[in-house]
């Protein structure tokens, strides 16, 4: 029998401050922000932009704060004092910054240990894996942490994604000419690239039955994860979408499991092919439906963050769900034609009642898909 | 108990001689093909490599259809001496105008896997694990996990190791000794891959059987005491038996000293064996070969690192008759 598997606590920091509630707050504000320039003289290169989380000590383990800060908001929020929880933690560059600030230290240290810091900092006995999957990361590690539970190998999972600011990574897309100057504007008709954004999401996932064991009233549901590998090219999507549809079709469960789905938070870059390729995807999933499905564009507030993109997906998926409702996304200038989604602008749209369900993409290099459904119960 | 144990169809391993220089001891023209390899960072070339050779000595992929091929793949330092030279152009020589188009992509660790999942058709998923030196313990556990929990029938699993830049500043502090990391480990260059797969679809057709594989990892703080049944625990997980042979790979910290202890309590056995721990993934990884094609019988694999990671492998080789083989159907992408 398959365990039911719950999301009790969310954490959360972005540009926008700590706290999942200063993230839901500027859900609902839905301001334009504009990109920051890092304090680092090293950058050398056309574009040196990013959503930088307001937090001054450029210099420090950042990758590794903003987890270790949205993990203990993670576990606060699902009421939590655990000491054994395995904790899954997803990053594009792990702590790429320890090698690389005024040209690294006088020694190599490896990037991925971000689970193990957020255990050690939280006192947590069990298992600590980091996820090294580009920027569908978060979305790996939330699908890894609910085969985890499911199996039966664990009641608890710390899970989710967290990346900072590097050098390296900001240059090679600076090369690939991937960023665009006036900001991240998914499905914008002139959008130009993408704007990498720090920040780190968490979230607390859960047996069922260990949760209302606690006494958890109304946790929402970690209800279904896909997985998928265009294996094609290093860097562009495939343009026929055939494997993002099947990572979505997984998540979601199929095409009845699709009727269910009231929001999706789409992958949604800024990249001129990733964005239509989405698009059309989602159409292969929901068909006609497609234009009353509402999209919450996450990364048109928080620009791109990489690793951590699905898991602050997910935090948004949740606060979502908690609140009832879809926040109107950040205007747009004028959408592309070849994107034919719905992305509300003038106010909030109600989840339906039997339709409390968001589906959160994620896509990284390599061809690496993965999709994650959150649940809400009925009102 | 994470599913059934896997059986291991074809492994592979593309590793330097004891005595091979830095970098001379792999041509990627002679070990890949004369025309489109160069710009594949070093890693990237072994792994495909290791790859390769899993699948020709038996690891067959073909016998189903992509979208249920997975792969699992891990690395520690990687494309850790890329990513030194690609940010020294950008830091100090000509800024990231410079940098090589072809190499860029690969600021993403997880392009590791890239190229293998081009050729092979790995379109069910492909999972990049990077925790340090346990990360092909946990590839084989995590994708284990995923076969069992139905997300692929057949399975590559790989690691794959560069080497770890030296003193970055370039400036006062002495580099480590040649061969050795940072912190006085062996430097790893090379891969390890092996095919994994049901036992029941390896019967089916009459594959050879190096072994099965079962792994588990545990992470306990740094300072903080082993609970008492984390390791037994562990064990009735991988349905260990008792009274095994025990091989370890370690680092000289005081806790894989307490992580080897406790599993020699906990197995109440007969020998143990140990060898070093090196910079990256790859240690335990290379034992695992050795055990899988070693003599028959079941061995503990395990495997720990002063940041308090551990992994354990239940590794049983055989000498089942495998069963004549059934006709099956060739897939390809």
């Amino acid at each position: 029998m398959t365990r039911e598997v719950v999301v009790t606590g969310v954490g959360a920091v972005t540009c926008h401050g700590a706290g999942a509630d200063t993230l839901w707050q500027a859900m609902k504000a839905a301001g334009v922000r504009r990109p920051d320039r890092p304090a680092d003289p090293l950058a050398r290169m056309e574009l040196p932009l990013i959503n930088l989380v307001p937090d001054p000590d450029l210099s420090a383990a950042r990758a590794t704060r903003f987890a270790v800060a949205a993990a203990r908001e993670a576990l606060t929020d699902a009421g939590l004092t655990a000491s054994r929880a395995a904790v899954v933690i997803g990053s594009c560059m792990g702590e790429a910054g320890l090698n690389e600030r005024g040209r690294g230290g006088e020694e190599w240290v490896a990037p991925f240990r971000l689970a193990s810091e957020v255990a050690t900092e939280l006192g947590l006995v069990g298992a600590a894996h980091d996820v090294g999957n580009a920027c569908s990361a978060g979305g790996y590690a939330l699908g890894m942490a609910l085969d985890m539970v499911r199996a039966g190998e664990t009641d608890v999972v710390l899970a989710g994604g967290s990346d900072a600011y590097s050098r390296v990574a900001l240059g090679c897309f600076n090369r690939l000419g991937a960023v665009d100057s006036a900001g991240c504007r998914p499905f914008e008709a002139d959008r130009a690239g993408t704007v990498f954004a720090e920040g780190a999401g968490m979230l607390v996932v859960e047996s069922a039955e260990h949760a209302r064991a606690r006494g958890v009233a109304r946790p929402l549901t970690l209800a279904g994860s896909g997985w998928s590998c265009d294996a094609g090219h290093v860097t562009a999507p495939n343009t026929d979408g055939e494997q993002i549809v099947r990572a979505m079709r997984e998540a979601v469960g199929g095409d009845e499991g699709a009727g269910r789905i009231g929001c999706v938070v789409p992958h949604g870059t800024g990249t001129r092919l990733g964005d239509k390729v989405e698009s059309q995807a989602l159409h292969s999933v929901f068909g006609a439906r497609t234009r009353r499905v509402p999209l919450y564009s996450l990364k048109a507030l928080l620009g791109h963050a990489g690793g951590a993109s699905a898991a602050l997906g997910a935090v948004a998926a949740a606060l979502i769900l908690r609140h009832g409702h879809v926040p109107r996304n950040i205007r747009l200038e004028r959408q592309d034609p070849g994107c034919a989604v719905w992305l509300p602008q003038d106010g909030a749209v109600p989840l339906r009642v039997d339709r409390r369900r968001v589906l959160v993409n994620a896509y990284g290099f390599g061809g690496s898909n993965s999709s994650v459904v959150l649940e809400g119960v009925a009102a | 108990m994470n599913g059934a144990a896997l059986a291991v169809t074809g492994a592979g391993a593309v590793l330097p001689p004891p005595d091979a220089g830095d970098e001379e001891w792999f041509d990627h023209r002679e070990r890949l093909g004369p025309r489109g390899y160069k710009y594949l960072p070093a890693a990237a070339q072994y792994l495909l490599a290791a790859a390769r050779e899993a699948v020709e000595d038996g690891g067959r992929l073909d016998g189903v259809a992509c979208d249920r091929r997975g792969t699992a793949l891990a690395l520690n330092g990687g494309f850790a001496e890329l990513f030194h030279t690609m940010d020294r152009q950008v830091a100090v020589e000509n800024g990231a105008a410079a940098l090589s188009p072809a190499t860029a992509p690969y600021f993403a660790v997880s392009l590791l896997g890239s190229r293998p999942a081009a050729e092979l058709g790995l379109k069910g998923f492909a999972l990049t694990l990077a925790t340090p030196r346990v990360a092909a313990l946990e590839a084989l556990e995590a994708g284990s996990r995923a076969v069992a929990a139905g997300r692929c029938d057949v399975l590559l699993i790989g690691a794959a190791e560069h080497r770890v830049p030296g003193p970055l500043t370039g400036g006062s502090a002495p580099g480590p000794p040649d061969g050795q990391s940072p912190d006085g480990l062996e430097v790893e260059q090379g891969s390890v891959a092996f095919v994994l797969e049901p036992q029941a679809a390896a019967d089916a057709r009459g594959a050879r059987v190096h072994g099965t594989v079962r792994a588990r990892s545990l992470f306990v703080p740094p300072g903080r005491p082993l609970p008492r049944d984390l390791i037994a625990e562990a064990l009735e997980r991988l349905g260990a038996p008792p009274a095994l042979d025990v091989h370890c790979v370690l680092d000289d910290s005081e806790f894989s000293d307490r992580i080897a202890d406790a599993v020699a309590e906990a197995t109440g056995t007969g020998s143990i064996t140990t060898t070093p721990a090196g910079a990256g993934s790859l240690a335990p990884a290379v034992r695992l070969v050795r055990l899988l094609t070693g003599p028959p019988g079941a061995r503990l694999l395990v495997a720990a690192t002063r940041e308090g990671h551990a992994a354990l492998a239940l590794v049983r080789t055989g000498s089942d008759t495998p069963l004549p083989p059934q006709k099956r159907e060739i897939h390809s992408c």
